[in-house]
């Protein structure tokens, strides 16, 4: 293994950022622990072709969400073949969130389940404002957009999100 | 809605289990071991290719020499003197 030093402290800084990340997109530790383990051989592997364009916080971040919408994607693809009907998106999440405390545990399972059904990148607005609690810019450049672009694509979430429950 | 109802406080921060590292680890191993073994199997694909293709070209000569030869060429033939 090359860039062990450089890899080990990668991983001492952002673990516990891309498993919490994770496990609030799919919202179960095994998946999040695969999930965890998928992105840190892509930080591996990519880590040298990483400029310095934008932090590595931010980079780490859009490697974690796209794996785990691609797992999302996967996941719904099987459930489909499987059914061989129309699935809705996380019709039946396997809900185990360690994270969520227990006395908001049932509100936010629904909350959750509602929010997964939103468009991805709605979804990942509310999740990196509600849950993770980062700034407007910061999740402007994690998306790529402009924040006026990213108020009005939170506001539309949250629309949505009302209308859904 | 979203911040009634969805926000910082109502998750806590889930610590990451030990073994998890190890297995990465052994991942990444994994994964250039099978990069490795595929880089190895291309240049031998990419040396089979190389040799079949030069056996065709040397074969493909082979024959039209060969049909060359074969073929009638009447002035061959004319090494006598009408006037003889």
């Amino acid at each position: 293994m090359k860039n062990k030093p450089q890899f080990n402290v990668i991983y001492k800084d952002y673990a516990k950022l891309v498993y919490n990340l994770s496990l609030h997109y799919l919202h179960n530790t095994e998946d999040a622990q695969e999930a965890t383990q998928d992105v840190f051989v892509k930080i591996y592997q990519k880590i040298e072709g990483f400029n310095n364009k934008s932090s590595l916080k931010t980079w780490i971040y859009r490697i974690t969400i796209n794996h785990c919408l691609d797992v999302i994607k996967s996941k719904n693809r099987k459930l489909r073949v499987l059914f061989s009907r129309e699935y809705e998106d996380n019709d039946k999440i396997d809900f185990d969130h360690p994270g969520i405390k227990i006395e908001t545990k049932e509100a936010v399972e629904k909350i959750m389940g509602e929010l997964n059904k939103l468009p991805e990148n709605q979804k990942t607005a509310l999740i990196l404002k509600g849950i993770e609690g980062l700034s407007q810019k910061e999740i402007a450049s994690i998306l790529k957009i402009k924040e006026k672009a990213l108020e009005s694509l939170l506001s539309r979430a949250r629309k949505n999100l009302k209308k859904r429950l | 809605m979203e911040k009634q109802l969805l926000h910082k406080e109502q998750f806590s921060s889930v610590e990451i289990p030990d073994f998890l590292l190890d297995k990465i680890k052994n991942k990444i191993e994994q994964e250039e071991k099978k990069s490795s073994m595929q880089t190895k199997l291309l240049l031998a694909a990419a040396i089979i290719t190389l040799f079949v293709n030069i056996g065709i070209i040397g074969q493909q000569k082979l024959q039209s020499n060969t049909e060359v030869e074969a073929e009638f060429n009447p002035y061959t033939t004319l090494n006598y003197s009408y006037y003889e």
